[in-house]
Order: structure tokens, then sequence, then C-alpha cells
């Protein structure tokens, strides 16, 4: 698998580890009245999507990014990689 | 006798004679031969038994999709199973043996098999080896596993002689025949990167079997001329004996190519190509009849390929049967060479008159066959149904070409079936980057696959960006080609083959269809067809047009199955190559480690001093006893390097600290450590540390040394992911720090003797104090924590100086009883003491468990925290951790070992816990334990049997605080 | 010839282009861009990560170094990891070739130029990579790993 880095170029899966699909990135809040139900579904509960999925791949033998990789787990196609820091950025300055 | 030598032609060297044996007996051919042309110019026709009957059987064809001469070759780990005599090439003092047989290829026992036929047909394990259920593993399973397989492997290690590499390129071109010759020569003119492939050991594909002419000379010149001017183009590389068998995702694809000559055995190759052009021809199929499978039954293409290319003659007397116009090129070519030749085709309306010197029987079916240890007759069917048996040596068979379609297929493309070449081709589904030229897109002359090679070469570069540049091709024959879709002879008894190497007939596809698996899918999975070595590309169509036929549908509708890489076997020895997977990582001072004649063992991939065995000593735990005494009465100095270490600096670090770690951060104080906790998001421990403030803005953490890597990736996912506003950055030092434990009563003085600038005095540098000093002049760093319960210290120096610091530290504390202890004496230690460590951080503990509950602050938020109080992580009936003693003097307490109560019985059911980690303690005269157990900070003083069911063993231990040594800290302050 | 010395320079948060000022006005030229180098005559700069350079020197002694590199604070932070790296040299035209057989990038020159970096794996190995000429190739390999990355090299 070829993972087309926004700032290294296209690089072989192998410079990289999974952790998972990118809910990972949207943390609940703590102080919230259902945070325990939500950390809940955080960390345990995953859609296991035939298509488009979101994962976040951690560039260990490269610049070290996490990347948020857009892929589609029928076809293999990779569809968008953004650096993960940005995306975590945006969606917060939208929150 | 039936195969002979021709005096001249062919593309073999006469000047180069080379000796060889098959069997035991010896035979020569010639450089530029195969094992099998060598075989069959030397009168062999028998080079096998097939799989399940144990029938005879010879070469079917001349190619690398050959499913019968399968033989063993080399001596030794050499040995090599299941390797094509065909593709085989001959080299001198070759040994090959023929597989499947016993006692001998002509008279083999389990020849019975073919007797036993009627039992042995489709799906007939599926109905037996059912009675008795006794017998399943002691009689059934033996005999499948040594029936499993033609071949046998050596069972020695491989020599690992084998090799991996990367390569990138523009284009890689599969195939060297006139398609892929083509493409390449049209693409490295416009200047791209090209990668030529081609399984052969010289370039020409179908040309190098052919008497055709390309630019008006012979074929093989022609190529050759070709891939001299490709080897002249700096930007192109020529891989020969190359076989390229899976395109994987993101253009890149699989190759693995023989290297004889090299150092290595093979070379898998792992190409990234921005595009790829498909040239690897076509593979004849043959027809379904009775007795098809004969030694001496060939494919047409096969007899042709003997004649022009390895200038060997078959046979005299040859019956060439077809469906296809291309052999009628063998029946002349044959005949010209002078064979007795009669020509069978099934086409009433067969265009053309017959070659020169050859009988034609129009409409006509080759019936049967006989001769059971090679060809003798063939029984013939003409138009008017009239059959009579005639003598041949040789019967070349040709139901057709199927383009070789598999590469296209490894993305699920699905190939189609068009009717006017009567074949599959590929599919609109391509893989993406991967065009298709010549005969595996279905083009059937020797100009089409010029062309469309060319244009494919062409297309490739104008896709890149390079202007393509226009050359005239050379001349070629062009004669269009006509074909039938004929699958089988109807109206005769007989089995008739479809899949040769698993021995799978018409009578089988029948059989598969009645009892309801008769979808393309089911069909291959209960005949096996096609699931063999040769992975049914020969006989895979061949079946499909014989299910089409048997259920009335068009092969369209019937459709095909699915290719997958590999195309063709890859030894697993060149997928592991020659480095491993994984480095070996030796810490600063594994030379003076060595030195010191350490005995090593692997934590990981790092290679860490275990004991320093002293001259005289017995055996491992007296040097083990040693060390873990010295530490406790003088000081011992013991390399934890491979700890993780990351350096953390920044305005947010102490609140990013705060943030990972169960235990408060935020109000370390400069110059101090502390113990951290660090949890995952479900509330259980990941793993444990230290944390040191060098100053406000400035930490170095610690990990352990399997959890190093995983607490960097989790830190860095924090920094980047969750909390991408903070300012902290994280660098991990790991590497460039040498980091040695001094430990015992005389640690302070051992240290006064070897750092400067730093007062180590107790009330200047207290229990957790952290500081900067100097050793030799260079920056160290002094950390004031302890894994073994004594006054002890860390010392960083950058890992250039590790091996000085051993050596300082052994020479100035020689009088104080400095002595350099391994992991084995750390582990006695911290288990003395009660330390917790991977055995107990086994990721399913919690702080509770390991009684550290007081230490996780309920005062902030830090991953794991929401989760840590949910209900069943406050269970008390956790397993918590105790420390546990033998009651039995001098008995041991296995690690692993599962608690019971007395009196309960032993099952799953009633496990109350487990001992994890256990080792005798020299310090206290009897083994010390530590384990976790329901309940157990509330059962101090209770028995429990500790059982070991694994080893057979069992001890009866009491439960006792896990805090063996000092348990008030005393020795820790001093 | 000194080892040289290897220091990793982080900037604060999002103040990646003032640092390149800094860097420009006290070193020469700025800091270089992903997957390249700068040239700043006794100094190399390699850029390592968004936020990340390697700054290199075999012309200074340790203490100047660390005190040369001092102008670059507050705005950036300094951690010296040169003895964690294994430095080997590959000379000669079969340099490149040897190592793209090991590496999974592109190495050829038309992509990998004298000024190109780039942090990837020899095999199992990581490592860095940067082109010193035509036919010079360096690589950084973690010191722990120095002895299995000889061998690799070795071939």
């Amino acid at each position: 698998m070829i993972i087309d880095h926004p700032l290294c170029g296209p690089r072989d899966a192998r410079e990289f580890t999974v952790l998972g699909d990118a809910a990972w990135m949207d943390r609940p809040d703590p102080a919230a009245p259902d945070a325990a139900e939500a950390f809940h579904a955080y960390a345990c509960l995953r859609a296991n999507p035939a298509g488009v999925t979101r994962e976040l791949w951690w560039h260990e033998h490269g610049d070290r990014s996490w990347l948020v990789v857009t892929r589609d787990t029928l076809s293999h196609a990779v569809l968008k990689v953004e650096l993960a820091e940005d995306v975590a950025r945006a969606s917060k300055a939208a929150r | 006798m039936t195969g002979a030598r021709l005096p001249e032609g062919g593309l073999i060297d006469r000047a180069r004679p080379l000796g060889f044996t098959f069997d035991g007996k010896p035979f020569a051919g010639f450089q530029g031969d195969t094992l099998a042309s060598a075989l069959i110019a030397s009168g062999v026709r028998v080079m096998g038994r097939s799989f399940k009957y144990h029938r005879p059987r010879g070469a079917l064809t001349m190619g690398s999709e050959e499913p019968n001469a399968l033989v063993g070759v080399g001596e030794g780990p050499d040995h090599e199973p299941n390797v094509r005599a065909t593709t085989l090439e001959l080299r001198e003092g070759l040994r090959a043996v023929s597989q499947n047989r016993w006692p001998s290829l002509r008279f083999d026992a389990l020849a019975l098999n073919d007797l036993a036929a009627p039992l042995l047909g489709a799906g007939f394990y599926y109905k037996t080896f059912m009675w008795p259920a006794t017998f399943w593993e002691r009689v059934y399973e033996p005999l499948i596993r040594r029936a499993a397989g033609p071949g046998a492997l050596s069972g020695a290690p491989a020599p690992g002689r084998e090799d991996r590499a990367f390569a990138h390129c523009d284009l890689l071109v599969i195939g060297a025949g006139p398609a892929g010759l083509a493409a390449a020569l049209a693409a490295g003119r416009a200047g791209l990167r090209v990668i030529v492939a081609d399984e052969d050991a010289r370039p020409g594909g179908r040309l190098l079997a052919e008497r055709l002419e390309v630019g008006g000379v012979s074929g093989a010149d022609w190529a050759a001329g070709a891939w001299a001017e490709l080897a002249s183009m700096a930007q192109v590389r020529l891989m020969s004996r190359a076989c390229v068998f899976g395109v994987y995702d993101g253009g890149v694809y699989g190759v693995l190519q023989r290297t004889p000559d090299g150092p290595a055995r093979n070379v898998y190759w792992r190409i990234h190509a921005r595009r790829a052009v498909l040239a690897a021809g076509a593979t004849e199929r043959p027809v379904a009849f009775p007795d098809n499978d004969r030694p001496g039954v060939m494919l047409a293409g096969a007899v042709r390929a003997l004649l022009n290319r390895w200038a060997t003659l078959a046979g005299r007397r040859v019956t060439v049967f077809a469906a296809h116009d291309e052999a009628w090129r063998t029946a002349a070519d044959l005949a010209a060479a002078g064979a007795e030749v009669r020509l069978v085709d099934v086409r009433e309306d067969a265009p053309g008159t017959a070659p020169q010197g050859v009988e034609l029987v129009r409409g006509g079916r080759v019936t049967g066959t006989r001769g059971r240890l090679g060809l003798t007759g063939v029984r013939v069917r003409d138009g008017r149904g009239v059959e009579c048996w005639r003598e041949a040596d040789i019967l070349a068979v040709s139901g057709g070409w199927s383009p070789a379609v598999h590469l296209t297929c490894h993305h699920r493309g699905r190939p189609v079936w068009r009717e006017d070449v009567a074949a599959f081709v590929p599919g609109p589904d391509l893989p993406p980057g991967l065009s298709v030229a010549g005969a595996a897109a279905g083009a059937v002359s020797t100009a089409a696959a010029l062309c469309e090679g060319d244009a494919a070469g062409r297309a490739a570069a104008e896709a890149l960006g390079r202007a393509p540049v226009r050359a005239n091709l050379p001349e070629a024959e062009d004669a269009p080609v006509s074909a039938a879709a004929f699958w089988l002879v109807e109206g005769v008894k007989g089995r008739a083959w479809v899949d040769f190497q698993n021995d799978v007939t018409v009578k089988d596809i029948r059989t598969a269809e009645a009892e309801g698996f008769g979808a393309v899918e089911h069909l291959k999975r209960y005949t096996t067809m096609g699931m063999a070595t040769d992975q049914g590309r020969v006989g895979a169509v061949l079946g499909l047009g014989v299910l089409a036929e048997i259920t009335g549908s068009g092969i369209a509708e019937t459709g095909t199955t699915i290719f997958r890489p590999p195309y063709a076997p890859v030894p697993l020895a060149a997928i592991a190559g020659a480095h491993g997977f994984r480095p070996t990582r030796r810490p600063p001072t594994h030379g003076w480690a060595e030195k010191r004649g350490a005995v090593f063992v692997e934590v990981g991939p790092w290679l860490r001093a275990q004991y320093f065995p002293r001259p005289g000593e017995t055996g491992w735990r007296q040097t083990v006893d040693r060390e873990a005494l010295a530490v406790r009465e003088a000081v011992g100095f013991c390399d934890v390097s491979t700890l993780g270490k990351i350096d953390v600096q920044g305005a947010d670090a102490a609140v990013f600290l705060d943030r990972l770690y169960a235990n408060p951060m935020l109000k370390l104080p400069v110059g101090r450590c502390r113990y951290g906790l660090m949890l995952r998001e479900d509330g259980c421990v990941m793993d444990d540390g230290t944390v040191a403030r060098l100053a406000e803005d400035h930490f170095v953490v610690s990990t352990t040394t399997g959890g190093a890597a995983g607490v960097f990736r989790h830190m860095e996912f924090c920094r980047q992911c969750l909390w991408p506003d903070l300012d902290v950055s994280l660098v991990s030092v790991t590497e460039a720090w040498a980091q040695t434990a001094v430990a015992g009563p005389r640690a302070r003085d051992l240290l006064s003797r070897v750092i400067e600038g730093l007062d180590l005095a107790d009330e200047a540098f207290p229990f957790l104090a952290c500081g900067e000093g100097r050793f030799e002049g260079a920056p160290a760093r002094l950390f004031r924590i302890s894994y073994s319960g004594e006054l002890a210290y860390e010392v960083a120096v950058r890992a250039g100086r590790g091996e000085r610091l051993a050596e300082a530290l052994a020479a100035a504390g020689a009088d104080l009883g400095a002595t350099p202890y391994g992991t084995e004496a750390m582990g006695v230690l911290r288990i003395e003491k009660g330390h917790v460590a991977g055995p107990e951080l086994d990721g399913r503990t919690t702080p509770a468990d390991l009684g550290l509950a007081k230490m996780v602050s309920t005062k902030k938020d830090f991953i794991g925290a929401t989760l840590l109080r949910r209900e069943g992580l406050a269970d008390p009936a956790r397993p918590a951790l105790v420390g546990l003693r033998p009651v039995v003097a001098g008995a041991g307490v296995s690690p692993g070992a599962h608690l019971f109560a007395q009196g309960a019985p032993v099952d799953a059911g009633h496990a109350e816990g487990r001992v994890t980690s256990a080792a005798f303690s020299p310090n206290l005269g009897e083994t010390v334990a530590l384990g976790l157990l329901k309940r157990g900070p509330d059962r101090i003083g209770e028995r429990l049997r500790a059982v070991d069911p694994l080893r057979g063993r069992e001890a009866m231990v009491e439960v006792v605080s896990p805090h063996r040594i000092d348990p008030e800290g005393g020795r820790l302050r001093a | 010839m000194p080892e040289p010395l290897l220091f990793v320079v982080t900037s604060r948060r999002g103040a990646g282009d003032a640092l390149s000022g800094v860097v420009a006005a006290e070193f020469g030229a700025p800091l270089p861009p992903p997957g390249r180098i700068a040239d700043c005559g006794e100094w190399r700069v390699i850029w390592t990560g968004r936020e990340s350079w390697f700054f290199e020197t075999a012309a200074v002694a340790a203490g100047s170094a660390r005190a040369r590199l001092d102008v670059l604070r507050p705005g950036a932070r300094i951690v010296e990891v040169g003895d964690g790296y294994a430095r080997f040299v590959m000379a000669g035209p079969a340099a490149r070739e040897r190592l793209q057989r090991l590496a999974p990038i592109d190495l050829h020159p038309s992509v990998f130029p004298p000024d190109a970096a780039a942090r990837t794996v020899l095999e199992h190995i990581p490592v860095l990579l940067h082109a010193a000429g035509p036919d010079v190739i360096e690589a950084l390999a973690p010191r722990s790993m120095a002895e299995d990355a000889a061998r690799l090299l070795d071939g």
C-alpha cells in the first residue's frame, strides 16, 4: 500500500503503523453528564464499513507525523491523505 | 526410443555439451536445453506420476505452466521440490529426481490408486474417512499427510541464499515477447525509466518457438537485437528469469527473479511502477478426450517449441489434434523436419489446404489413446464417423489459446469471453496503471502484438509527460487466425483429464455439477480443479468449457473464477530474504559487557546482559545469587539504556504530562523525579516509568524497554491529534544516552568517585532528586530513583561514553566490591522489593489491582480517567497484587501457576488468581513470588495451592505482603 | 576528522516561519522545506518533520556548537542527539544502486538530488538518507542497530 504523504510524497506502508479508526481523534468531554457512555463508545465501539473509512496512520519511520487516511476498504484506493494535526485543529475550530 | 535430436538448428549451443542425471541415470544435453528438452531428446518420455492416480506422465507443455513434469532438484538443504522440468535450465552436473512414485518411476506401487479410481472421484474425502472416529488422528491423518502433494521438502533449514530488493520505474513491461519488446522500445526511446521482466532466460517469448521472421530476420535474432538496444539505454533495466507474480496496491508489483549465477538463489523484487504493460502472451489449452494424459500427448505449441527451439523431434509418427489454426503450424514444421504427420481438425470448415506432406482429416475427433508408459497409438473418428487406430509416438493437441490474464484479476477484475478468439480476455476493470498488449489481450498475430505493444509504450510515455517517438515497426506475419471453442469429445467412454496435476477428469465435473456444486467457485473447490501448483494455467479454462457444455449454458454465462497472487510459486525463503524482519539492538555498553563475559538474553529486539559469570561458578543460579547479594550488601551497577527516554520541552510540557499520567505532574518541582503511571483510555495500565523535571519547561520521561515505541507513539498521538494547541515538543533520546543503574549501600560512595560537579549528600540530593554533573568532563545526568529498593541512582552519559562509564565504575569500585549485574539479578531484586513490572503490567491490570490506587489523581482529567471509574474496575473481587511464599522450605513456585483454595477442584471455574513473577531470593533464602489474587490484600496469611498443570508441578503457598525487603523504605532514603 | 555533532531543533507550535527568519539571519539560509537540506556553511540543516530539523556540524567543537544554537532560543528547543546515530557513507557508482535495493523510496537522481534528505527504512532499519553528491549517499542509522546496518550495507 502506498500512502501519498502531503509533505514526504508517496511512501510505502511499511514506514507506518496504523492505529485504527479516525474516531480516536474525537475524544469526548470528560465533564459532560454522559461521559461514561461517550467514552465507552469512543474506546470500544467501531463501525466496520465495506467502503470508505478514515483511519489514523503514524509515520513511525518517516517524519513522525500522524495522518488521516481516507481509504476504500473494498477497492483499497487511497482517496485522501491529510495531516492529522491540521484535521484536529480544524475540528476544534469548528466546535 | 521416440525423441531424437536434430543435427542442426535450434537455439542450443552444441559446442557446450552438459552431463546430468535423472533418477540416478546419466544423460547428456546442451547449453540452452531445459531438463525436459534434454530428456526428450534422449528418448525419455515418462517424467513423473500423477498426484492421485499415479499414472505415468510426461511433459505436457514446454513452459512454466507445466502440470506433469515436476521434479526434485538438489541435495540436502538445497533440495527444491516441484521444479518444472520444462523451465529448469540444464547445467553441468544437474541431479534431478522424479516425484510421487515408489519404488520407481517405472514401477509405482501406488498406481493401484488408478484401479480404485471410481472411489476417488471429486469430493470423495467429504464422503469417506468418517468411521471409526478413533482412526482420524492415528490412521487417516498420517496417511493423508503422506499422500499430500507430489514433492517433499528436505526438512533442513533453508540455506539462506535469498535476497530481496526494491526498484522504481516509470514503466514495468511484463514479458519480453514481441509485444513487450515493442512497448519497452517505445517507452525507452521516449526517455522513460523502464524495467522489462521476462520469465525466460532469453528474450523473445513465443518467437523462440516459431519459425516466424520479424523485420526480415529470425524472431530470436530480432528479439536479441531489441534486447541489446534496450540494454544500451541507461534508463532501462532488463530482468531475465524474472516472473511478475503479483499486482499489489499502489502500483507495486511482486517479482521473483531466479539468479542461478548470483550470490543468492532468488531475488524477490518489490517494484514500484507508475505504469505497467502486461505482455505475458497466451497459454495453449488441451482438449478433453479419453486417456488424453499419456506420456507423449503434448500441446501442439510445445511440440513446435521442441522442434524449433531445442532442435528435437519429439516423435516420428505424429498426430496433430487441432481446434485452432495455429496447430497447423506444428503439422507443417514437423512434416518439414521429416516426421509422418496426420492432422485431425475438429472443424468441418477448417480453412486452408493441408501443409506439404500432411494427411488432413476435417471434422475429425481423437477418441482414445494407447500406451501406458508412452503413447503408441491414437484412435481417430473421421468426419463420417468411422473410427480406426493408428500408430503414433506423439499426439500434439491444441484446443486453443488462453491469454495470460491472471495479473489483470489481482484487483478483483474479471476476464470476459470473446467469441471471435474463443478465449477469455482481460475485462474492463484493470488494476490502476496496468494496460495489456499482444496475445495477452487477445491479439492473434505477431504484427498485432508489435503494434499493440508499441502503442502501449507510447501511451505510457504520454501519460507521464514525455513526447513519444514514432518509430517504424518491423514487418511481421499478420495472418488471421480462426478458432473454435472445442472442449471435449462426446460420446466416448473413458476418463478424460481436465486438470492434469490434481487428476481432475470430466467425470469429476459431471459429479460436482450433479451434486449441486456447479457454480464455478464451488466447482473449483469441490473438484480441486485449478488448485495445484500450476493453479489451473493449463486446465482451468478447459474445465469451465466442459462445465458450460454439460450444463448447456454458454461459457460467457458460466464465467470464471478469479486469479489471485502469486501467479507462480514463490518460496517463503525468498520473501523472508537474508536479513530477517527485525534488527538486533545492542546497548552502548554491549562491547564492555562482552569483554566481561556476560551471558546475553533477548529482550524484544535488544540483547541485554543477563548475568556476568565469574570463573569457577558452576551455573547461572550461583552467579545471579552472588549479584543480587552484592547489590544489597555493597553496590552493583547494571545497564538500563534500553528503557525508553523521551525529551519533553515546551511552555505546555507540564500540562501535557499531567494529562498523560494518572498521577499529578503539574507541580513536580524542578530537580525532582516522580514515578509515572500511564493508563490506556480504558483505565488499564499501559506503561510505567519516571518523569524527571530538569527545568520549568524541560522534562525527561522514561518508559519500560518493551513499551518505549508504543509510549512514544501514544505521546505523539496525543500531541498531534488530541491537543494540537499545546506548545510541546517530543524527541526520543533512547539511543543518545547510555544509562546505568548504580544500587546498594555503597552507591553514593562509588558515584562520588566518578561524578564531578554534583553534591551527592542526602540533604543536597535526596531520594527522587535529579540533576546534572560531569563524567570525565562531559555532561552526566543523575536520577536518584530505585528499582531494587536500595540506595540507588541512574546515571546517564552520552552513548559514546557508556563503556567508559562502566570501566570507570568497575575500576573505582574495586575496593567497594562493585559488581556488574544483569537483568536476572535485577529481576530478583525488584521481586524481593515488590515492584510491579511487565508480568504484572499485562494490559489487564488497573492501578488498584496493583496496589497503586492512591497514586491516581481525582482532581484532573487524564487519559483513562473516565473509564477507570467503571463499576467493573472497582469490583473488590478483582485479582489484586499479593506476595506469595512457599510453605515448604526450599520449594519453588512456578510463574504462571494458578491459585486454588485447598480442597477446591483444579479447573478454570475455581481458579482464584495466578502467580505473575517468581525467583529465588538469596537475600531471604527462599523463593519469593508476586501474584494477582481475588481479594488478595484481605487474605494475608491464607494458604493456597499454586498449580502448574503445564509442567505438572504444584506448591503450597502463603499469601504475604508483596514488599519483602525494607517495606518502610529506609534503605531507599539513606 | 571529528564525528559530526547532531542536534534536534524543534520550533514552538506554529512558530516555524519566525524561527526560519532567525535561522536565516544567524546561519545564512532559511530553514529547508520538507525533504530538503539547507547548506549553511559550517552547519547543515535537514528537514525531519513539520516543526523539527536536524542541525549538523563537523566544523565546530561541542561546547561552542551548543552555544551557537542557543541564539535560536526561546523560539526553539534544542536536544543533542548525535551519539544516538551511526553514520555510514556510501561512495562510488554502485552506492545509489546498493541503497536503492534496500529502500522503498525512489533514490533516482531525478527525484533524490544532492539537497534531498528522507527518513525511511533500509529493510527493517530506520534511517535518514541524504545524497551528498552524485555518487555519495550518507545514511544515519540508530546507534543500537549499527552492526545490523553495517551488515546490510556491506551486502
